[in-house]
C-alpha cells in the first residue's frame, strides 16, 4: 500500500513537471501580400493573414482594395478583383524596364505597399543536338555546335545571349495524377558560373536507359553538383560560358518543339528573369526550406525571417518575365561518347 | 531533455530522501551552529540596500530546507527572479550577468549550484548578506544592476567545534579549531549525494526512470578560511573556496548530455586599524569555468553541440577609510584585475583575449547623526583588451542621501553611473544554460546605466516601512543574435555577431515589515516595466520586452514561533513565441513559410507559490539538533522553469523544477 501510494503521488508530480506548449504569441495576425508582375496577360495576387501557431487556419482576406500603379508611366494601372479561388486578378501585361506600385488597403490595417521594376527580357535559345548532324536548327537560323558539344551530345543545349541582371532556370514537370506543373526537385548545370547557394551536396550521375549503362542521359554532366530546384546566374558573377547543358531528375514527357509554346500536358525548362527583390525572396525562400528539411537539431534556434518588401505586412510584391524552353530526354550511346572522348 | 529528467531524478530523490538519507547518513554526529529562528529577524533596509544576519536568510523557504542568500535576495522588492526555481535574478531591468556576487569583496562569477537551487557558498561561514540595488559605495564597480554582497564570520577560537547538516540535496560537515592563541581555522565541505540517491532510487522504482539509462553526478564544494590576528591592530585571512556541478545522463533515443561548472577562488586579506583609519589590502584569484554538450538525435542523424567557457582573473586591491571628523568620513582605494578569458571554445576555435581593469576610487561619508547623511562616490576606470587593444577610460559616480524630516519618516534619494567592462551574452538558444562571459573591446563598448531612486521610510514603533520609484537607462547591452551558428564555429567570430543595445526600466518598490514577539511578517511589492531596444539585429531596432520583465512581483513572508509561510506572487516572464505562418508560392510549388515578429513576445504562466515550513530544536547531551521540515509550493502550480526542445516530437515543452514536494534539513553541533 505504502508503495502504492509512493507510486501515485510520483505519478501526479511526473505528470505536473512537464506540459507541451504551443508558444502562441496571439499577436494581430499580419497582412500575406504575393503578387509576381510578368508580361502574362493577366496578373495575379494573393492576399491572406498569418496564421497563430495555435489556430487550424489562416482568417481568410475577403475584404480589401488592391490597385496597380505604373511609376514610369505614371498611371492609374487599375484595381484588382477576386475570383472564385480566392485570387485577385487584374488584365495587364506588365511592361519591361517599368516601375509599379501595388497598395492594397485592408480594414483595420495602415496601407499595405510595395514597389518593383520590371526587369529586361532574357534572351535565351534552346537547341536538341544529334552528332549525325553538323550543325543545329536555333530560332533566329542556322548556328554552329559549340565545340565543346560536338560529336559528344545526344540532348538539348542553351545559349545564354543576353544575361539578365538575375536568372533562375529550373525544370517544371507535369504530374497527371494531380494535373499539375511540379518544379522538379534536382537539377544541374555544366555552367561554372552558377551560384552554389541550394548545392546538395549531391553529384549528378548519369541515367542509364532501362537499366542499360550502354545509354546514358547527358553523360557529360556526370559529376556537375546538384542544385535544389533552382539554378542561378547573376550578372555579377557573370558567364562562364554562354553554352550550357541542364539536366536532373525530371519526369514525364518534355516539350521537344521549340517551334511552339508547350501543351499542357508537358513539362518545360523556364529560364525567368527576376528583379533584385524577388531574386533575394526566392533565394532566401529555398535557403529556409532547406534548413526546415534538414536534420540540424541548431535549424530550431533560428528566428530569421524571410525577405519581404511588403510595407506593412509580409510576402512579396516581385517582377520577372519568362521563357519557356524544350529539353530532350536523348540517351548517349556510351560506345560513340566514348570514342569521340 | 537532459534537464527534464534531471529533474525527474531530483524529484524522485526528494520523496525518498529521508529513507535513503537515514541508510546513508545516519551515523554521522557532529555540530555547526544551528538554524535557529530568532526574534532579531528585522532587515535592515533602506530603499538602495537591504541587509540581514545568517538566520535572516536561513528563514527564507527553499527546497534546500533551509534559505540561501539568492532565495533571500528574490524575495526583495525591486529583484525579479529568474526562472523559478532558479538562482538567477534581476535587479532593476538589468541583466543577470550585470549583477556583482562578492564573496569578501572578490566577485563569485558561477555562483550557481545543483542546478540553481542554491549557490555554492556554504551558509555555516556567513556572516551577513546584503543587496545593492542604487547608491552603491566607492569600493564597487564593474557592474550596472546589483550587488550581492556576502560576508563570512571569522572562525571561532574558544575551542574545537564540528558539525554536520543534512538536506534534501546536500551532506555537509565542519570543523574550526583555534590553532594556538593567534590562529584560527575553519573548513566546510559539502557534498551532493546525488548519483547516490540516483542509484538507490533506481532499484526502489525502476519505472520511474523509465526514459532515463544512466545518471551521474559530481556536485561539491569546500571553502577554508585560516585567520591569523598578525598583531593587537592587523590580522590576516586567507580564504579558499572551490566548487564543482558536473552531470551527465544518457536518455533513450540516444540523447546523451553532459554540463558542469566548476569555481576556484582564492583570497588572501590583510586588515589593518589605526587609530581614525582601517586598510585592507586584498589578493585573489579566481577561476571560473562552463561546459556543456548535448548528443541528441533528430530526424535521423546523430547532432552534437558543445561549448566551454573560462574565465581566469587575478586581482589587487586597496581601500582605506579615515574619519576625518565625528561627522565626515574618506574612503579611497584602488583595484588592479588582469584577466584572461576564454568563451565558447568549439573545436579548434581559439577565442581567448586578456584584458587589464584599473580602478581608483574616493569616497565622502557625511553622517549628522539622526538627521542627515550623505554619501558621495567617484570611480575612474582604465580598460585595455590585449587582444585588439580596445581600450576605454571612464569616470562614473554614486551618491546617495538620507534626511529624517520627521522622527518616523525620512527621504531618500540615490543616484549612479555605472560602468561594466564584463559581458554575459544574453540571447543564447534556449534550453542552454552557459553564461557565456566576455570582456569589451574595440567591438563590444562598455556596457553603461544611469539610474535615480527616490523615496520615503517610515518605523514606527513594531513596524517599518519604505516605499519608492526608481528610473534606469541602460546602455550598450550585449545580445548575441546568431544562436544557430553558435555551434557551428560561429564563435570564432563573436564579436561580429554580437549586437548592443539599450534599456529603460522603472518601477515602484514597496517593503512593509511587522516585528512582533513571535510574529514575524514582511510584504515585498515591486512594480516595474522594463524593455529593450536599438539592437539593430532585433525587430529592426525596435522596442521589445526584456525576457524577465514582470510587471508585478508580490512576496510574502511570515513566522510564527517555529512556523513558517512564504508566499510569490510574479507576472509570468517572456520567451520568444513560436512563429506565425504563411503560405508562399514559388514556381511550382507552395510551401508554408514561418514568420517571427519579435523576440520575448510570448508571455509564460503567471507564478504563484506557496511554501510552508517548520523548526524546532532539541539538546540530548551535548549535540544540539536543529531540524526543519517543510512543503514547497504546497498548491502544487505548474510554475515553469524553462522550455526544451522535445526532438523526437518536435515539440516544445515547458518544465516546472518544483512541484509539490517536502523539504528537510537536519542539522547537528557540538
Amino acid at each position: 500500500m505504502k508503495r502504492l501510494l509512493i507510486l501515485l503521488f510520483l505519478a501526479v508530480m511526473v505528470s505536473s513537471c512537464v506540459r507541451d506548449v504551443v508558444l502562441d504569441a496571439e499577436e494581430e495576425p499580419r497582412v500575406v501580400v504575393e503578387c509576381i508582375l510578368s508580361d502574362a496577360p493577366v496578373q495575379e495576387l494573393r492576399l491572406g493573414f498569418t496564421k497563430g501557431a495555435s489556430e487550424s487556419e489562416a482568417r481568410p482576406l475577403t475584404d480589401a482594395v488592391a490597385t496597380l500603379t505604373d511609376l514610369t508611366s505614371d498611371t492609374n494601372v487599375g484595381c484588382f478583383e477576386r475570383n472564385d479561388e480566392g485570387i485577385w486578378t487584374l488584365d495587364y501585361s506588365a511592361v519591361p524596364k517599368h516601375t509599379y506600385r501595388l497598395e492594397v488597403q485592408v480594414p483595420g490595417y495602415a496601407l499595405i505597399c510595395a514597389e518593383d521594376t520590371m526587369p529586361e527580357m532574357p534572351e535565351v535559345y534552346g537547341c536538341t543536338w544529334f552528332p549525325e548532324l553538323s550543325s543545329s536548327l536555333f530560332p533566329g537560323g542556322i548556328i554552329k555546335t559549340p565545340d565543346k558539344y560536338k560529336d559528344k551530345l545526344w540532348g538539348t543545349f542553351f545559349s545564354i545571349e543576353t544575361l539578365p541582371e538575375y536568372l533562375l532556370i529550373y525544370a517544371l514537370d507535369y504530374n497527371p495524377e494531380t494535373g499539375r506543373h511540379e518544379i522538379a526537385e534536382e537539377i544541374c548545370t555544366d555552367l561554372e558560373s552558377v551560384d552554389r547557394y541550394n548545392v546538395t551536396g549531391k553529384l549528378y550521375e548519369p541515367y542509364a536507359k532501362d537499366g542499360n549503362d550502354d545509354f546514358q542521359l547527358y553523360p557529360m554532366l556526370a559529376g556537375a553538383s546538384i542544385h535544389k530546384r533552382f539554378l542561378r546566374i547573376t550578372r555579377t558573377s557573370g558567364l562562364s560560358d554562354k553554352y550550357c547543358q541542364i539536366g536532373g531528375n525530371f519526369s514525364g514527357d518534355y516539350h521537344r518543339a521549340s517551334s511552339r509554346e508547350p501543351s499542357p500536358t508537358e513539362g518545360y525548362l523556364v529560364f525567368a528573369s527576376v528583379s533584385e527583390q524577388y531574386d533575394r525572396y526566392l533565394s532566401e525562400s529555398i535557403f529556409y526550406q532547406q534548413l526546415q528539411e534538414s536534420t540540424d537539431i541548431t535549424t530550431i534556434y533560428l528566428r530569421d525571417n524571410i525577405f519581404t518588401n511588403i510595407d506593412g505586412g509580409v510576402g512579396i510584391f516581385g517582377t520577372r518575365i519568362e521563357q519557356k524552353h524544350i529539353w530532350a530526354r536523348l540517351y548517349t550511346p556510351m560506345d560513340k561518347f566514348r570514342a569521340k572522348e | 531533455m537532459k534537464r527534464l529528467h534531471i529533474i525527474l531524478v531530483l524529484t524522485g530523490v526528494l520523496m525518498l530522501l529521508p529513507r535513503i538519507a537515514c541508510a546513508q547518513y545516519g551515523e554521522i554526529h557532529d555540530t555547526l551552529d544551528a538554524a535557529v529562528k530568532t526574534d532579531t529577524r528585522r532587515i535592515a533596509v533602506s530603499l538602495g540596500e537591504i541587509s540581514a544576519n545568517l538566520d535572516g536568510v536561513r528563514n527564507v523557504v527553499s527546497p534546500l530546507g533551509e534559505g540561501d542568500p539568492i532565495r533571500w535576495a528574490q524575495s526583495l522588492p525591486g529583484v525579479v527572479t529568474g526562472a523559478d526555481g532558479s538562482s538567477s535574478f534581476f535587479v532593476r531591468g538589468g541583466n543577470m550577468g550585470n549583477n556583482l556576487i562578492t564573496l569578501d569583496g572578490v566577485p563569485v562569477y558561477g555562483y550557481s549550484h545543483i542546478l540553481g537551487l542554491t549557490t555554492i557558498i556554504p551558509q555555516d561561514v556567513m556572516s551577513s548578506v546584503s543587496i545593492l540595488k542604487g547608491g552603491f559605495e566607492g569600493g564597487e564597480g564593474n557592474f550596472t544592476a546589483g550587488h550581492l554582497r556576502i560576508t563570512t564570520r571569522d572562525p571561532r577560537d574558544d575551542r574545537f567545534r564540528m558539525s554536520a547538516a543534512l538536506n534534501n540535496f546536500l551532506a555537509s560537515v565542519g570543523v574550526e579549531t583555534p590553532i594556538g592563541k593567534k590562529v584560527s581555522f575553519m573548513m566546510s565541505g559539502r557534498i551532493s549525494p546525488l548519483a547516490l540517491e540516483y542509484r538507490a532510487l533506481r532499484g526502489i522504482l525502476p519505472e520511474f526512470l523509465g526514459g532515463f539509462d544512466d545518471f551521474g553526478a559530481g556536485v561539491g564544494d569546500v571553502y577554508a578560511k585560516l585567520h591569523v590576528e598578525t598583531s593587537r591592530r592587523s590580522r590576516l585571512d586567507a580564504s579558499f573556496i572551490g566548487s564543482m556541478d558536473h552531470y551527465s545522463f544518457t536518455a533513450q533515443g540516444n540523447a546523451h548530455e553532459v554540463m558542469g561548472w566548476d569555481n576556484m577562488v582564492g583570497t588572501l586579506k590583510y586588515h589593518l586599524d589605526g587609530r581614525k583609519a582601517y586598510t585592507d589590502i586584498t589578493a585573489s584569484v579566481n577561476r571560473y569555468s562552463s561546459m556543456q554538450q548535448q548528443s541528441k538525435e533528430y530526424r535521423g542523424e546523430m547532432n552534437v553541440l558543445s561549448l566551454k567557457s573560462e574565465l581566469l582573473e587575478y586581482m589587487l586591491s586597496f581601500d582605506r577609510v579615515r574619519s576625518t571628523s565625528q561627522m565626515l568620513k574618506v574612503d579611497y582605494g584602488a583595484k588592479l584585475r588582469y584577466a584572461g578569458f576564454a568563451p565558447g571554445q568549439v573545436a579548434s576555435v581559439d577565442n581567448s583575449s586578456q584584458t587589464i581593469l584599473g580602478t581608483g576610487y574616493v569616497q565622502a561619508r557625511f553622517d549628522l547623526k539622526d538627521i542627515f547623511s550623505m554619501r558621495a562616490a567617484v570611480r575612474g576606470h582604465y580598460f585595455h583588451n590585449l587582444k585588439d587593444d580596445g581600450s576605454y577610460a571612464d569616470v562614473d559616480a554614486s551618491a546617495s542621501l538620507k534626511w529624517n524630516i520627521l522622527r518616523y519618516l525620512s527621504v531618500e534619494a540615490s543616484f549612479d553611473r555605472m560602468v561594466q567592462y564584463y559581458h554575459t551574452l544574453e540571447g543564447l538558444p534556449i534550453g542552454w544554460s552557459l553564461d557565456m562571459i566576455v570582456p569589451s573591446g574595440n567591438k563590444i563598448l562598455p556596457e553603461l546605466s544611469m539610474q535615480g531612486n527616490l523615496g520615503l521610510s517610515s518605523q514606527i514603533g513594531k513596524h517599518s516601512m519604505s516605499v519608492g520609484g526608481f528610473y534606469k537607462k541602460m546602455d550598450n547591452l550585449v545580445y548575441y543574435r546568431y544562436a544557430q551558428t553558435l555551434f557551428n564555429g560561429g564563435m570564432a567570430g563573436w564579436e561580429e555577431h554580437t549586437d548592443m543595445g539599450q534599456g529603460i526600466s522603472y518601477g515602484a518598490e514597496l517593503m512593509h515589515e511587522y516585528v512582533g514577539r513571535d510574529l514575524y511578517t514582511r510584504v515585498a511589492y515591486t512594480w516595474s516595466k522594463t524593455n529593450r531596444f536599438g539592437f539593430q539585429s532585433v525587430n529592426d531596432g525596435g522596442e521589445f520586452n526584456a525576457r524577465f520583465d514582470r510587471r508585478h512581483v508580490l512576496n510574502v513572508s511570515a513566522q510564527w514561533k517555529g512556523i513558517s509561510a512564504s508566499m510569490t506572487l510574479q507576472s509570468g516572464h517572456w520567451e520568444n513565441g513560436a512563429p506565425e505562418t504563411y503560405p508562399m508560392h514559388v514556381p511550382g510549388a507552395e510551401w508554408v513559410a514561418d514568420y517571427y515578429s519579435i523576440i520575448n513576445n510570448y508571455k509564460m504562466p503567471t507564478v504563484f507559490r506557496l511554501d510552508l515550513g517548520y523548526a524546532f530544536s532539541f539538546e540530548t547531551k551535548k549535540v544540539k539538533h536543529d531540524v526543519n521540515v517543510g512543503v514547497c509550493n504546497v498548491t502544487n502550480h505548474f510554475n515553469p522553469f524553462m522550455l526544451y526542445f522535445d526532438a523526437s516530437s518536435e515539440n516544445w515543452k515547458m518544465i516546472a523544477l518544483l512541484p509539490i514536494f517536502p523539504n528537510f534539513s537536519y542539522r547537528i553541533s557540538f
